[in-house]
């Protein structure tokens, strides 16, 4: 395929400096510098001169003509001395003026440029100044220029440098110092620096990756190459999430530069691995220097981070006047430039420009509008942190072995694994660079079982999620995905923006084998202690973990036997699924449906009635954001076991109790109430899933009395303390509503299914979400789509209270 | 004439047998070189675990590739993939008898026509492992009993998880993986300071879990009533009692368990979804 496009010289000509003895049949470019300095000094005045030039031309068989000459002068004097002047210091201009010793001074400036060749007579910006007003002296004219231009090939040392001092000193105590140094550059041999367009154009840095350029010259010459240091990026870490370690070195097969390659190291390097010591003197990783005068280098430039810029520069060394380094002149596209940029980019981003999807991005933005969320654009994340990439989890997790206390024995280690370099940790690590227009999501788990969840939540959420590992986010405490930049401190580099002033977390998830409080999982927040419940909800900044309980052997057994003695089929397995997708929907804003999130915080609705928060909606009083020990303490106290649903129909044997030995009601364990956690979009992995019982449109469940009933007969044997409630409550049809959901986040508050059945088989109706001023009707209707937030820059100036 | 013939056809049998085997041969070692698999062990679901001898310990070990790897099969209707799979310690071997929990069992990501990935587990697994860009995750659990693990001396040991195939097993995915190991430190409960109230709770608190998961309802009700003396506010020890006394086939005791549990259950955002199923499943159970 290369073959097809022909290697185009991106970068052409420079002109070398070269031995006056040097013929050429060809004109040749010749430049004459110069810069003399003189100063006089004398008992009543200083003055000092500057005055260079340079002269270029071509030279032809010994005649030059000129394309330029210019010349820049700067002058300055400065006189004080006591003069006899004539002073009419009477006024009376009939008297002669009087002889008198004063003060006088005076300084001039004379500065200025020109081009002999195009205006052979310039102008001169002259001012002088004078006090008093002598006359003694006037303002310069063009300066003598007499020293300029060519010399005699016989006064120049090796071809190349002209230099003079002298010193003079005259009768009056002047006292005069010049100095003259004229070198000429002739350019008879072009040095160019050539690269494949088509790979130039192509390279996305990726560590261990090179560029090679080929620099030329018509005559051996000897080359040097430099990568500019404010020109070179040097990003700590290798890409957003990883910092450079052994597997770094291994991974990019650049295991040689362990120990010479720092984690804050240059971006783009010469790897002295491609540089042989026979052809090259000088190998710095940001430095090379070939050792003999040939006829070309080649420079392979080797990219040491995903998100590496460089900027290369190149010199030529005259072989014939004194060794001086000529930079080589670049032209790319037409323009002259000093040095060339990797990678190609235009839009001055920092960002490669043969990746289209960042084409024409600030580096600095964050913008990915999908999915749309709350209105938040972005994740967090700059466009140059997405292109910079990621390492994500490949086949596993490598965790390290993990320390024994202090003072105690360590076991003993296992024999290293020989041959198989997929045993070392982080090795089968995957990189990707992720897409700035849709938003992404990171999820470290080291449950393989619970982190196939991750597929079905981005489904459901449209949002890139992806799998990391604890060394992805610095750990499961700080969680911080962007870590790089964000823990140097570095914001901005040459004035671009490269990363926000607030972290981006990700999310930890965990299983548990005993029920975070006997719920399926649960999303802890950041503050939480064991007494204390923060009501925080994501985005993750605020999410510490995620806990989902895992079935044991114990569950199986317990459901093989219930199920058993029921007479229903022994239950095969259960998917975790809509657990993960449910608490990482906490995880990301998404409250129940009923409730709703002011300041990050729950807002919670009116609820289920259940035995743990009957004791509060029997007294009217608000679900609290914060569930506290004195809450528990009070439902401890209250002692409700249960509920009953009064007068309740259709009451199976063994859930009808009995009060003073009449029946009243029957058992209940969940009444779905309309418009909370049951209501809304039947598929959506936000809605609780079954009941006992439902208030059917049209009615409200309502407190009634707290008693001791037994059941299942009036004579027990259970005593249960609960709460009964009435209101016209209908049985829940389970049968039709047992899975827990896990379609896609509901786009509307719209019931479905069950949910939208007609008259009183209307399960639970749409959604109502209280208003955070706890105003039900203010219609803060607002499906669980347009809660999501990922980006923890939302909470900016969140405050602690 | 015949005599050059048989030649002839002995001769291009032996060309298509040694390609039949260069073949198979190269794709052995294709597989066993290319593809990326993933190994992970984890001790009471973590990487590390501190308890006291006499507690249980449960590895899970479970088998994935990564996003971007391809194809592969482990395992043979002779030689299923949880045969392949073992644990090892490091230093003197295994301190602890380990036995099988339950089955192993595979979990499967499938995308449906409308692009939904639907997600099965699957109890008691086919004997091949087909793992396929990170699509199929493949899980068994081991377990050391509390008797196992009460003769074990205090100490820390490592271990971990190894996949191993035999060398006369040519077919599919061959050679030998390892995982992280994780860390088990053994404390004498008489030395364990601070920690050794917390340490019992733990042991008595999976002891229980284990008897309920091995059908040792006795013995898990013993463990439960322990543990309910030492913490006597915690819910899951009523839980545990719950579910021994409900194997029992003593309802109404264990539905006097599960009352007091849900009344002890911290504040939470999520409902205690699973306490009110155990409740109404004891409910239903038949009185003795």
């Amino acid at each position: 395929m290369n073959r097809n496009w022909p290697v185009l010289v991106l970068i052409l000509a420079a002109f070398t400096g070269e031995g006056g003895a040097t013929q050429s049949a060809a004109p040749g470019r010749v430049i004459w510098r110069g810069v003399m300095t003189e100063m006089t000094s004398s008992p009543s005045c200083e003055e000092q001169v500057v005055q260079t030039f340079e002269f270029e031309g071509d030279e032809r068989e010994g005649e030059t003509t000129w394309r330029s000459r210019k010349v820049t002068w700067n002058q300055g004097m400065t006189c004080a001395k006591d003069v006899l002047m004539f002073v009419d210091d009477d006024g009376d201009a009939t008297t002669p003026p009087r002889r008198k010793l004063g003060p006088w001074s005076a300084s001039c400036e004379n500065k200025g440029e020109a081009d002999l060749q195009s205006t052979p007579d310039p102008s001169v910006r002259s001012r002088c100044q004078e006090t008093p007003r002598l006359g003694f002296i006037s303002a310069r004219t063009l300066p003598t220029l007499g020293w300029t231009g060519p010399r005699p090939d016989d006064q120049m040392r090796d071809g190349c440098t002209f230099n003079t001092r002298s010193r003079t000193l005259g009768s009056d105590g002047t006292v005069g110092l010049i100095t003259v140094s004229i070198t000429v550059s002739r350019g008879h041999v072009d040095a160019s620096v050539d690269v494949d367009r088509r790979e130039y154009d192509a390279f996305v840095p990726e560590p261990g990756k090179t560029l090679t350029f080929t620099a030329r010259s018509a005559r051996p010459a000897r080359f040097r190459f430099e990568l500019e240091r404010d020109g070179t990026s040097r990003f700590p870490g290798y890409a957003t999430n990883a910092n450079v370690d052994d597997v770094f070195f291994l991974k990019h097969n650049l295991t040689h530069l362990r120990g010479q390659y720092a984690n804050d190291g240059a971006d783009m390097i010469f790897d002295p691995e491609r540089f042989s010591s026979v052809g090259w003197s000088r190998r710095d990783l940001h430095f090379v220097e070939t050792r003999a005068a040939e006829m070309s280098a080649l420079v392979p430039v080797t990219a040491m981070d995903y998100g590496a810029v460089g900027r290369l520069r190149a010199y030529v060394e005259s072989a014939d006047c004194g060794g001086s380094w000529q930079p080589i002149k670049i032209v790319v596209n037409g323009q002259p430039r000093d040095a060339i940029d990797i990678p190609v980019d235009a839009d001055n981003n920092l960002i490669a420009d043969a990746l289209e999807q960042y084409r024409g991005l600030d580096s600095g933005a964050d913008d990915d509008a999908e999915p749309k969320g709350n209105g938040m654009a972005g994740d967090g994340l700059t466009a140059f942190e997405e292109y910079r990439g990621f390492v994500v989890r490949g086949a596993s997790c490598p965790v390290p072995p993990e320390p024994v206390d202090a003072g105690e024995p360590s076991p003993e280690p296992f024999p290293r694994e020989e041959g198989d370099p997929s045993d070392i940790p982080g090795v089968d690590d995957e990189y990707l660079r992720t897409v700035p227009q849709r938003k992404d999501l990171f999820v470290h788990t080291l449950d393989a079982e619970l982190g196939a969840g991750l597929r079905a939540f981005a489904w459901s959420t449209d949002l890139k999620v992806h799998a990391i590992c604890e060394p992805h986010y610095v750990d499961n405490d700080t969680r911080i995905v962007n870590f790089t930049l964000q823990a140097a401190g570095m914001r901005t580099w040459r004035s671009k923006r490269v990363s926000q002033d607030e972290p981006q977390h990700g999310l930890y998830m965990l299983a548990v084998d005993f029920r975070p409080r006997e719920a399926l999982a649960i999303a802890i927040a950041v503050d939480e202690t064991p007494d204390y419940d923060s009501g925080l909800i994501g985005p993750p900044r605020f999410v510490r973990f995620i806990l989902v309980y895992k079935r044991s052997r114990r569950d199986e057994v317990m459901e093989a036997l219930n199920a058993r003695r029921a007479g229903r089929p022994i239950p095969e397995s259960v998917n975790y699924t809509p657990v993960v997708m449910h608490e990482l929907g906490h995880a990301v804003g998404i409250p129940h449906h009923g409730d709703s999130v002011e300041n990050w915080r729950l807002v919670f609705g009116k609820g289920n009635v259940t035995a743990r928060l009957s004791v509060f909606q029997r007294a009217g009083l608000p679900l609290l954001t914060r569930s506290t020990s004195e809450d528990r303490l009070r439902n401890i106290a209250a002692g409700v076991e249960g509920l009953i649903v009064v007068p309740g129909t259709d009451c199976p044997d063994v859930d009808r109790m009995h009060r003073d030995g009449q029946f009243a009601g029957c058992w209940a364990g969940v009444i779905a109430r309309r418009g909370q956690q049951n209501s809304g979009n039947f598929h959506c992995p936000m809605r609780y899933a079954g009941a006992d019982w439902y208030e059917p449109p049209g009615s409200t469940a309502n407190y009634l009395w707290t008693d001791v009933v037994t059941g299942p007969t009036p004579d027990g044997p259970d005593r249960i303390k609960v709460d009964a409630w009435g209101g016209n409550l209908l049985r829940y049809d389970i049968d039709r509503d047992r899975e827990f959901p896990m379609g896609k986040l509901c786009t509307s508050t719209r019931g479905t299914e069950i949910n939208a059945l007609p008259g009183s088989r209307n399960h639970n109706g749409n959604v109502t979400r209280v208003h955070p001023n706890r105003n039900e009707d203010a219609g803060h209707d607002k499906p669980c789509v347009e809660f999501l937030v990922v980006n923890d820059v939302a909470t900016r100036g969140f405050r602690w209270d | 004439m015949g005599l050059k013939r048989r030649t002839d056809a002995a001769l291009v049998l032996l060309a298509v047998a040694t390609f039949a085997i260069g073949w198979m041969v190269w794709t052995a070692r294709r597989e066993t070189r290319s593809e990326r698999l993933g190994l992970t062990l984890l001790v009471n679901h973590g990487t590390r675990a501190e308890v006291t001898p006499g507690t249980p310990l449960f590895f899970e070990i479970s088998l994935t590739s990564g996003p971007s790897s391809g194809d592969v099969a482990i395992g043979s209707r002779w030689r299923p993939w949880h045969r392949l799979v073992r644990l090892e310690a490091s230093g003197a071997g295994m301190p602890w008898a380990l036995t099988m929990a339950g089955t192993p069992r595979s979990l499967s990501v499938v995308r449906t026509a409308d692009a939904r990935p639907e997600i099965t587990i699957q109890a008691d697994s086919s004997p091949v492992a087909h793992l396929d860009a990170g699509r199929h995750v493949y899980t068994l659990t081991q377990v050391a009993s509390p008797e196992a693990t009460a003769a074990v001396r205090p100490g820390a040991y490592r271990v971990r998880g190894v996949l191993e195939t035999p060398p006369w097993m040519l077919w599919g995915w061959r050679g030998r993986k390892v995982s992280s190991p994780v860390t088990i430190v053994v404390r004498d409960a008489a030395k364990a300071g601070d920690k050794r109230d917390a340490l019992e709770k733990q042991r008595l608190q999976r002891t229980a879990d284990f008897y309920l998961g091995t059908e040792r309802f006795a013995d898990a009700e013993n463990a439960a009533r322990q543990l309910i003396a030492q913490v006597p506010d915690q819910a899951n020890a009523h839980v545990l009692l719950g579910d021994a006394l409900i194997a029992l086939k003593r309802r109404d005791e264990a539905l006097a368990a599960y009352r007091r549990a849900i009344l002890l259950i911290p504040p939470s955002y999520e409902e205690p979804t699973l306490l009110m199923d155990r409740i109404r499943l004891a409910m239903e159970s038949p009185r003795r």
